[in-house]
């Protein structure tokens, strides 16, 4: 907050530490502590600390121990404290190194999507013209091609690989961006900031970096936060139909398809990566909700 | 509004040729499609034979517009995989993916929109509540993971339905429930669309008026936020057309999604190219058609001049 003053009922400025930090702390405690520490237990930490946590090796397993049932179960061992695949795999450790996954499909791919959507969307709202006609055609396009069927034909030409389901997110999340982007520098374009830094001869580059993006960030937060769940619901739904993350690599949505076939047997082998999927995605979500509450309310109409 | 339109389908076909374009570079840029068609024993002479008998040697320009007159005439090449061309799997597998997906449709989206009004009329209810909770926990649920789990319960430990296939009635209740699952989202764009409508001026109106409180909200209110929902629609089913993809290949039902599936891991690329095509297709029509009927359905719009 850089407006530190702040005028209380009487009328006076309160501007003392003791306040300060009060205020500090009711900001704190607006934040939803619950889904930034479900965040950081499901997803963050054992993505980061993947080879110390695991218990064993997620791609070695022990054919004679198959199906082994979790702990809790009679016959579970501590030893595999989520049980085993139908490989003998850990599952526990496949599931914290499908974290690792998760989180690095989901960034690179946002990282991409985001950098390619806002830049056409600033040149789109800033141009205007043939420049953003053409662009708006190019979201035409983009939003004709289902984007299941787009990740089969790539697929089907390059075979799956982490690359191509990268690529194929990306492809398929830049739009929003565009959008949202254009329409934020638009109505920055007329601005009489802009005029000021033009008459100072200010490059058309130095006002679209220096002087737009700065003003679009906060979207730019709230749109990638908001994101991040539908990366990795499509990452998972992709791999779970085989054109995402290939086998053996463990990925959460290849892990729920490899247990398919296991329920009467072993439910927990399919159930368990898709729970880890589940609360990922729902603290992101609610997590993004306040971040745009409290960074960009105009968003409050773009979540579907 | 005719101008309108014709801008519309205008776009649309850009849009087309765009996919079109898309669909056919991917597929010629990756290499040289002999080395698809020629085993590793063929000479020279062979290849040179191969590559006329499809066009091979012609320049890229003129193989693109052979090639968009074969889609024009329905003709997408054989299939590597099934014994058939991919047009003839297509028109068998097409009306078991209607069949799902229709009936998907036409069970949520009313349904949603009715609870939608119903939320936003009883606000802050433990209905409403419910319902919200419903709907964000929705979000975070992948379909493939839902569809485990029902499968799970309801056919492998309850034994009450069939786990996949086609059949009777019973085959049709797992797979329509999941597929119909992501249009709930409309509820919420209903609810918010409604509460905006009871909220204004003219439903005040009608309540001083001494309206009864049915004719206020499913006449004067109801018609009006009904607009926003419709532009939901093309968004429901173009994730009926992702959904079906996933539902069928869970539920081991033979339509077009499954097909997809089954195309991609023979390397059927043949057949990949015709779904994807007509999947985009049917996505442009529908972009067109809500775009219409959404002008069509809001005088404001109607009304008054409309910049493309």
């Amino acid at each position: 907050m850089a407006i530190d003053a702040e005028l209380t009922q009487e009328g006076i400025i309160t501007n003392s530490p003791i306040k300060k930090l009060q205020k500090f702390y009711k900001g704190l405690s607006g934040l939803p502590w619950i889904w930034v520490s479900i965040l950081l237990v499901v997803l963050v930490i054992p993505a980061v600390f993947a080879p110390l946590i695991a218990p064993h090796d997620p791609y070695e397993g022990d054919i004679s121990i198959r199906l082994a049932p979790p702990v809790w179960y009679e016959g579970g061992s501590w030893d595999h404290i989520l049980g085993t695949d139908r490989l003998g795999r850990d599952l526990l450790s496949r599931l914290i190194y499908g974290s690792r996954i998760a989180l690095f499909v989901s960034m690179t791919a946002l990282l991409v999507s985001a950098t390619v959507g806002t830049t056409l969307g600033l040149l789109s709202g800033w141009y205007g013209g043939w420049v953003d006609h053409l662009i708006q055609r190019l979201v035409d396009i983009k939003s004709s091609i289902p984007a299941i069927l787009l990740a089969l034909i790539f697929v089907s030409i390059f075979g799956p690989s982490i690359f191509i389901a990268i690529s194929i997110i990306a492809i398929f999340l830049w739009n929003r961006y565009t959008r949202l982007i254009r329409a934020e520098t638009l109505a920055l374009r007329n601005m009489d900031f802009i005029a000021r830094a033009r008459v100072s001869g200010a490059s058309t580059t130095r006002i679209l970096i220096k002087h737009i993006l700065p003003n679009v960030a906060n979207t730019l937060i709230v749109l990638a936060t908001l994101e991040v769940g539908t990366v990795i619901i499509l990452e998972s739904t992709l791999s779970f139909l085989g054109v995402g993350i290939p086998r053996p690599i463990p990925s959460w949505g290849v892990m729920v398809s490899d247990g398919r076939n296991y329920l009467a047997v072993a439910w927990w082998i399919a159930i368990l990566p898709g729970a880890g999927i589940f609360f990922t995605v729902l603290s992101l979500n609610l997590f993004g909700d306040w971040l745009r509450d409290h960074l960009d309310p105009k968003l409050r109409q773009v979540r579907r | 509004m005719q101008r309108y339109i014709i801008i519309r389908l205008f776009h649309g076909l850009i849009a087309f040729i765009g996919v079109t374009v898309v669909v056919f570079s991917l597929v010629r840029l990756t290499g040289n499609p002999l080395d698809n068609l020629l085993g590793e024993e063929d000479d020279a002479e062979t290849a040179a034979y191969v590559s006329e008998l499809w066009g091979l040697d012609r320049p890229l320009a003129e193989q693109y517009f052979t090639y968009m007159g074969n889609i024009f005439q329905g003709e997408f090449g054989p299939s590597f995989a099934f014994d058939a061309s991919a047009a003839e799997l297509i028109k068998k597998r097409l009306p078991n993916t209607l069949l799902l997906g229709g009936l998907a449709a036409a069970i949520s989206f009313p349904l949603s929109l009715m609870l939608g009004v119903v939320t936003a009329v009883k606000r802050d209810s433990p209905f409403d509540y419910g319902g919200k909770t419903l709907a964000v926990m929705g979000q975070a649920t992948p379909d493939f993971w839902i569809a485990i789990i029902l499968i799970w319960v309801f056919a492998v430990t309850l034994g009450w339905l069939p786990t996949s296939g086609k059949g009777g009635a019973s085959h049709l209740v797992l797979p329509v429930f999941v597929l119909a699952l992501p249009s709930a989202g409309t509820l919420r764009l209903m609810r918010s669309a409604m509460m905006n409508q009871l909220d204004s001026e003219y439903i005040k109106l009608a309540r001083i008026k001494g309206l009864p409180e049915w004719k206020i909200i499913w006449k004067h209110a109801f018609r009006n936020a009904a607009i926003v929902p419709l532009t939901f629609a093309s968004v429901v089913i173009s994730s009926l057309v992702t959904g079906s993809i996933v539902v069928e290949t869970i539920f081991a039902w033979p339509g077009m999604g499954q097909l997809a599936i089954q195309a991609i891991n023979a390397r059927d690329y043949h057949v990949v190219q015709a779904l994807a095509l007509m999947g985009s297709v049917i996505l442009i029509i529908l972009h067109i058609l809500t775009d219409i009927l959404y002008v069509y359905c809001d005088p404001r719009i109607r009304f008054t001049k409309i910049q493309s």
